[in-house]
């Protein structure tokens, strides 16, 4: 039933219960996808892992990856094989993929690109100048 | 000189040799409009000032500043009679107004559109305001009043009644430190300095300013008192508000324990924050900053629209 699969994405060490919030955002109804929660972790205790058939992602997507979940690994297979290997971290900017949470930021009046940048652990959004950490976000699915 | 952004958005994007560059500049102007001197700099060149919500300073200070210095204004004050009323977004009005003039000066209620009107069009943009975000050619004339009366560096200023919303003292916060100038700010709980701009004036600065306990105590620490209105709409309850403004009333008796050379700044308008009778003391200064708002808007508008030289 779970098998091996050729080419796709597996991300592992998701926080525990963040896989459902993950699939959302990254919009995989279309994709076979294999779920794991919950899963024992000598690391963190317990995580979720997500397994995604056919889809390669891009850095806009990883990036929110590194939103809610900032350890996690990101494999990229090819060929049934492990192409490439990376840690998802906190993007250092995030541009289009989040809306202001500041309901007086003019991004939520005209059509723009919005545009956040990473200061410490918040971002900060270069029009209106508020700072928002990560669970201010309504992250929405691509 | 001229600054690195063709913009003045927000006092956070300034650097100090950049602020020091408009007060001198702006000091070369004061010296010019003192003797009576009319100006050419910016002759044929024409400003636009975008108003979307009320002013009466900041639209008429800039509309004074580009007379004196040789150049033409057009613009609206409201937003009544403009197309913005059929709906047309920020961006497609100052697309439009770019191809009337050479520079935009604009206030809009909302945080950000500043920033979105420089992106949009090549002409330079200034911001008047927006929302509570920001309002930095304020805080330069404000600077540049309090150059004019202390040394920067040896001077202790309270901002005192809504930080919140104020965007005059959100912008002041970046610009005073700069000068190894001590702040310490005194407001209601509901109204205190967000916590983002305490946290990134730290970051740069290395100072974290001080909380007073109360106004009368900030007086008595103050070299500079700098007063903002606390609006009545801001709180769920009247009977709060009522509470809460009483205590952050600038009289005669709270002035007997302030320092003798102490001065009392106010972006203007005031309500009843500052009673009448303190406007025939030494104290008061809020009438001057609204002639040096002038000479720093002068100073400005030469450096981005025009060569930035002294004329």
């Amino acid at each position: 039933m779970v098998r091996r699969i050729e080419k796709g994405t597996v991300l592992d060490h998701l926080p525990a219960g963040s896989a459902l919030s993950i699939m959302n955002l990254l919009k995989l109804e279309d994709n076979l996808v294999v779920v794991a929660v919950n899963v024992l972790s000598s690391r963190y205790g317990t995580k979720d892992m997500i397994k995604i058939e056919g889809k390669l992602l891009s850095k806009a997507e990883s990036d929110k990856i590194g939103l809610i979940a900032p350890n996690a690994t990101i494999n990229i297979i090819r060929g049934g094989r492990v192409m490439s290997k990376g840690r998802a971290s906190p993007p250092e900017e995030i541009k289009g993929i989040l809306r202001c949470p500041n309901k007086k930021c003019i991004t939520n009046f005209e059509q723009c690109e919005t545009k956040f940048i990473r200061t410490g652990d918040k971002y900060k959004c270069v029009f209106c100048e508020s700072h928002f950490s990560v669970r201010d976000f309504e992250l929405q699915p691509s | 000189m001229k600054l690195r952004s063709k913009d003045l958005i927000s006092a956070a994007d300034l650097e100090k040799r950049e602020v020091k560059a408009i007060l001198e500049e702006a000091e070369h102007m004061l010296g010019t409009v003192r003797k009576g001197r009319q100006l050419k700099m910016l002759k044929g060149k024409i400003l636009a000032t975008l108003f979307f919500e009320p002013s009466t300073r900041t639209r008429l200070s800039f509309e004074s500043a580009m007379t004196r210095l040789g150049g033409s204004v057009i613009g609206f004050s409201g937003t009544e009679g403009t197309s913005v009323r059929k709906g047309e977004t920020l961006q497609d009005t100052v697309r439009n107004v770019e191809n009337y003039a050479d520079g935009i000066a604009m206030r809009h209620p909302l945080e950000g559109s500043a920033r979105l009107a420089a992106q949009s069009v090549k002409i330079p943009v200034i911001n008047g305001g927006d929302g509570a975000n920001q309002h930095p050619t304020q805080a330069l004339l404000d600077l540049f009043t309090i150059k004019q009366e202390k040394d920067l560096r040896n001077t202790r200023v309270a901002l005192c009644g809504d930080l919140k919303y104020g965007r005059t003292v959100h912008s002041l916060m970046y610009l005073l430190p700069m000068f190894g100038t001590e702040i310490s700010i005194v407001s209601p709980e509901v109204l205190g300095m967000p916590e983002h701009i305490m946290d990134e004036v730290e970051g740069r600065y290395g100072t974290r300013p001080e909380k007073q306990a109360s106004l009368k105590e900030a007086v008595k620490w103050a070299d500079v008192l700098y007063v903002t209105r606390i609006q009545r709409e801001r709180f769920p309850d009247p009977n709060e508000y009522e509470r809460v403004a009483g205590s952050y009333v600038v009289d005669s008796r709270l002035l007997s324990g302030a320092k003798k050379d102490m001065v009392i700044l106010h972006p203007l308008p005031r309500v009843d924050e500052i009673k009448p009778e303190v406007d025939s003391t030494p104290y008061a200064k809020y009438f001057d900053q609204t002639f040096y708002g002038v000479v720093v808007r002068m100073a400005l508008l030469n450096m981005l629209m025009g060569g930035g030289r002294h004329g």
